[in-house]
């Protein structure tokens, strides 16, 4: 074989070694449990409930619920204005249309009913996404919090390992790094 | 955070707040507190109460929901 062609094979081969290494990595990213999405104002610390929770929005403009509630009912929100940083949606919200085309297919399906309950799954993910980025701003998570609580409450009274277990409803093990003035709680 | 043997038993470690830990958790909880405020103002207290009683309302329908 020619060594040009060897050279010209194994430079194809190395593009789609990349090229589906690429696709690999991405499609593994996205099923991460914490994604971390740098946006171009700000940044958000959101951690996903599970895979395919989360939809990266692009350049286009922020989605909060109520935007999507609007979108749903064919209004365009006042609240939605073409920004150009990355946005995170949470499950999507149908729209009311498409809901009451399905209606006529499954006549047990009420469309105020599936609307109501997405709008609150919604709503309640955001705002607990919400908490969480704010803790996470000064390096806390739920957990850590409970746990500061706690020294809080019982101060100036110190804390064992089994009684911080105990009033975190917790196996011993869980409650780690102390010694180094950092409480690892997220596991909890 | 400040680690100290225990004087019962010197196997167990006893954890406790320094005084500029307290400092810090305070400054933190009462960040967090008022955006929590800020957050759940919106509503008045009735509308809370309403809000709450609707939910659980709603709670209570989920087990036969998963039964379903």
């Amino acid at each position: 074989m020619p060594r040009a062609v060897k050279h010209i094979l194994l430079i194809v081969y190395v593009a789609a070694t990349v090229y589906f290494d690429l696709r690999l990595l991405r499609n593994s990213r996205n099923s991460l449990r914490a994604l971390v999405f740098r946006g171009m104002r700000r940044q958000l610390w959101l951690i996903s409930p599970g895979p395919g929770c989360f939809r990266r929005v692009g350049g286009q403009m922020p989605l909060t619920a109520a935007c999507l509630l609007d979108r749903s009912r064919g209004k365009k929100s006042p609240s939605a204005t073409p920004e150009n940083y990355l946005a995170i949606t949470f499950h999507p919200i149908p729209k009311y249309e498409r809901l009451q085309r399905m209606a006529e297919r499954y006549p047990s399906l009420d469309p105020d009913s599936i609307l109501t309950n997405c709008i609150v799954q919604s709503i309640s993910e955001e705002v607990a996404a919400a908490k969480k980025e704010m803790l996470a701003r000064d390096g806390l998570s739920e957990g850590r919090l409970h746990v500061l609580a706690l020294f809080l409450e019982r101060r100036p009274q110190p804390l064992s390992h089994s009684e911080l277990a105990y009033l975190m409803d917790s196996a011993i093990w869980n409650i780690t790094s102390l010694w180094t003035g950092e409480v690892v709680v997220d596991a909890m | 955070m400040q680690c100290e043997d225990s004087a019962e038993y010197r196997r167990i470690s006893l954890i406790s707040l320094t005084t500029a830990g307290e400092r810090l958790v305070e400054d933190i909880f009462s960040k967090y507190f008022a955006h929590f405020a800020s957050l759940m103002g919106v509503l008045t207290p009735s509308e809370r109460k309403n809000l709450v009683a609707l939910l659980m309302k709603m709670h209570a329908g989920l087990p036969a929901f998963r039964g379903a």
